[in-house]
């Protein structure tokens, strides 16, 4: 188990990773905030021993996705956070909403891992391993979701 | 990797709120088992309980019938408040009791009811047991008799999903689980049939760490164990099906060059053949090109939609493909009057269908 100490270090590099997937999940951020206080709180609370700042970045990610599924698949889940204290991001540059705004248009099957791969930095194959999807699968998504948003992005 | 996308979302972070939340973890107690009861249910089941009796908890609370179920859906939908008797009929007519039980090690498993179709079946499984606190699946699943004597044994990939509907106040977890009948099998034959459900995997949060990726969610402790669920299923007959010929409907083609460099989407339509509208759902028949495997490009096919007399619309769900067959298969939430269908649509074509004939 986590001590004090290191759950609340954990929780400052990466609640707003845990954050951010799951607003790629359902775009709402009142159900991100579900999903990423419900993933914290299993940080809490497990008894997984990490074998390093990997293994807990992974984990998290992983649980984050399955809290996600989880709730997903509640049709009678109650929202826990008021909608009204959850408002929608707000960005220094017009430029960046309105790339915001086109990212969330895109389905979650594009959304989740063209997050994964273009800013968590995770590699065609370990973005399918997280999603339970083929790599296959994942490129054509990566692809899928870059021709919607028409945007050129540089292959790492 | 395009810096704009990363200084976007560098700017989205988690709330105060959240954060203050998150570092107030620290003073709960912390349990080795997350509690399966979590918060949202329990305001869910004491709304459940103060309303038990009147119609609104049946339309709030955890289905307990396929007939709730059912219901519900057809609340989400936009059905009316008062659901039309023919409509009630249908429903009634196509789900069947059944009501066996079967226990091991610990756990139970109740087969409630089903509802078959031409093309599918539903049923409603009540699981309970002390040690299903997370996330867990029954490893393997089998449907024979019945109409299933017609598929030859061996292993048959059955297109088929789960579907968690909740838990209810004495912990019992519902399901639903949606089997496609193989080619050649019509549930509506009914039969004596029997559901085998074996192994339970115990869903383990801890991931693999990284270097190590095995196919899959790692496995943890497995409950072991075989629930044997035997049921009459009655031949029914269902609603006459409605059928267009073909239809010209609207597709995505997207195709890429190597390394995905020059990506283009172009709208264009498909001729899909031997469209059918049943009670439970739909097939129709794609198209070669959207069947052989083609190495730079892929279609995004639309769902259809359902269209009834009225103005209300049900979308279509997709039952997952095979990329090799070209039948697709799908079902809607709920078993439709189908006196009551006007139409299909995929995209912005509509069309029409035969009419059903009482």
């Amino acid at each position: 188990m986590l001590t004090e100490q290191q759950f609340t270090d954990a929780a400052q590099r990466y609640l707003d990773m845990v954050y951010r997937i799951a607003l790629n999940w359902f775009r709402n951020p009142a159900d991100a905030e579900d999903a990423a206080q419900n993933a914290m709180l299993r940080l809490w609370r497990t008894d997984t021993d990490f074998q390093g700042e990997d293994h807990l970045r992974h984990w998290l990610v992983r649980v984050a996705l399955n809290e996600c599924k989880r709730m997903s698949q509640h049709p009678w889940r109650k929202r826990t956070v008021p909608l009204s204290e959850c408002p929608e991001p707000v960005f220094s540059d017009p430029a960046r909403q309105t790339l915001y705004q086109e990212v969330m248009e895109l389905p979650a099957k594009y959304r989740v891992p063209l997050y994964l791969y273009y800013y968590e930095g995770y590699k065609v194959d370990e973005v399918g391993e997280l999603l339970g999807l083929k790599a296959s699968t994942v490129q054509t998504r990566l692809a899928r979701a870059r021709a919607k948003l028409k945007i050129q992005l540089e292959e790492v | 990797m395009k810096a704009s996308y990363r200084e976007m979302f560098d700017e989205v972070r988690a709330s105060e709120r959240l954060n203050e939340e998150v570092m107030n973890m620290t003073k709960q107690e912390r349990t080795q088992v997350v509690k399966k009861v979590s918060v949202s249910f329990i305001i869910a089941a004491a709304l459940a309980v103060l309303l038990a009796g009147t119609a609104l908890a049946a339309a709030i609370g955890v289905p307990q019938t396929l007939q709730e179920w059912f219901g519900q859906q057809w609340a989400e939908a936009g059905g009316q408040e008062e659901m039309p008797k023919e409509q009630a009929e249908v429903i009634e007519s196509l789900v069947q009791p059944v009501g066996v039980t079967a226990i091991a090690n610990g756990v139970s498993v109740t087969l409630d009811s089903v509802t078959p179709g031409e093309g599918s079946i539903c049923l409603m499984l009540k699981v309970k047991g002390e040690r299903l606190s997370g996330k867990w699946d029954f490893m393997r699943t089998k449907m024979t008799g019945g109409p299933m004597k017609k598929v030859a044994e061996g292993p048959i990939v059955l297109s088929s999903q789960w579907k968690d509907l909740g838990t209810t106040e004495d912990g019992t977890q519902i399901f639903l689980y949606w089997f496609d009948a193989p080619k050649g099998v019509n549930f509506l034959e009914g039969g004596e049939m029997e559901l085998r459900l074996q192994d339970i995997e115990l869903r383990d949060e801890n991931p693999v760490p990284p270097g190590t990726y095995p196919e899959g969610i790692m496995v943890s402790a497995d409950l072991e164990g075989t629930w044997i669920l035997p049921f009459a299923l009655e031949p029914l007959t269902d609603q006459p099906a409605l059928t267009a010929k073909s239809a010209c409907v609207p597709c995505t083609k997207w195709e890429w060059g190597e390394n995905f460099s020059n990506e283009t989407t172009t709208e264009i339509t498909i001729d899909i053949q031997d469209i059918r509208v049943t009670s439970i759902g739909y097939s129709y028949l794609l198209p070669k090109e959207l069947v052989e495997f083609c190495e730079n490009c892929d279609y995004d096919r639309k769902l259809p939609v359902l269209n009834l007399k009225g103005g209300m619309a049900i979308e279509g769900l997709d039952s997952g493909h095979d990329s090799s067959d070209p039948q697709i298969k799908g079902s809607w939430d709920f078993p439709v009057d189908l006196s009551k269908v006007e139409s299909i649509q995929f995209g912005d074509v509509v069309v029409p269908l035969k009419q059903a004939k009482k």
